[in-house]
């Protein structure tokens, strides 16, 4: 789910859609999710917010319906400075977000064992910051490896 | 026999990784064979919640839920699960 190797690292951006728009659009290029991917993260976004609050940081898992999916794949951005994402949980609760894994996920069972260790990876702390501090695609996907998600 | 409706936005990503933990959980509780857990979307929570038990979901609660409904985002990552667990169990088998 990480073949195609979408990863930003340190990311200027303004605000939550910019950072969304970003990561979407190398979606789109890779040709794993419709052209129209975009709009159904944010549709999403809007109504049932996916920011979560780590322990020492926010993270959020933007994802859409299957529909706007070709092929399941996770892509990954750090941000340089945090912006503000809602909490899953309670939409009127702010979380500043440094990381971010976009999910573009098929039904089926791809995402059984992957998507479990991928929130087990948020709980340890020591992982996240170095996640959070990566600089390079090689950095980035000894961590993922080391920590089960890559099949 | 009590039914679990379990929700998210999509019903195929969130709601995947806490049908795993739920399960195991309720399981390890001593409720083994008294339970079943549905996935679905949070679209159709205003339907399907009205023939299950309890509704336990991921994301915040901006839709029609005809049962008792628990958010537990935070099992997703782990957090404060037992408290979550708790409810969850006294909904369910509580007196």
């Amino acid at each position: 789910m990480f073949d195609k190797k979408i990863a930003l690292f340190n990311q200027n951006v303004k605000n939550r859609d910019e950072a969304l728009a970003l990561l979407a659009n190398e979606f789109v290029k890779n040709g794993v999710v419709e052209d129209n991917f975009l709009d159904g993260i944010m549709a999403r976004e809007a109504v049932f917010p996916t920011g979560l609050e780590l322990n020492n940081m926010g993270a959020a898992i933007p994802h859409t319906d299957p529909e706007y999916v070709k092929e399941s794949q996770i892509g990954f951005m750090t941000l340089e400075k945090p912006v503000i994402f809602q909490f899953m949980g309670d939409i009127s609760q702010d979380i500043e977000v440094s990381v971010i894994f976009m999910l573009a996920l098929k039904e089926g069972n791809s995402q059984m064992e992957m998507l479990p260790k991928l929130m087990d990876l948020f709980m340890l702390d020591d992982v996240m910051n170095d996640l959070r501090d990566v600089k390079t695609y090689e950095e980035f996907y000894e961590i993922i490896n080391k920590s089960g998600l890559v099949d | 026999m009590k039914k679990i409706l379990l929700c998210c936005g999509t019903g195929v990503a969130t709601s995947t990784v806490v049908n795993k933990k739920l399960e195991a959980e309720l399981i390890k509780r001593g409720h083994k064979g008294k339970f079943t857990i549905t996935q679905c979307k949070a679209v159709e929570v205003p339907t399907k919640s009205a023939s299950a038990d309890l509704c336990v979901s991921t994301i915040a609660s901006s839709y029609t839920c005809h049962c008792p409904l628990i958010v537990a985002t935070n099992l997703l990552i782990n957090r404060n699960t037992e408290e979550i667990y708790d409810q969850i169990e006294e909904a369910l088998f509580g007196e």
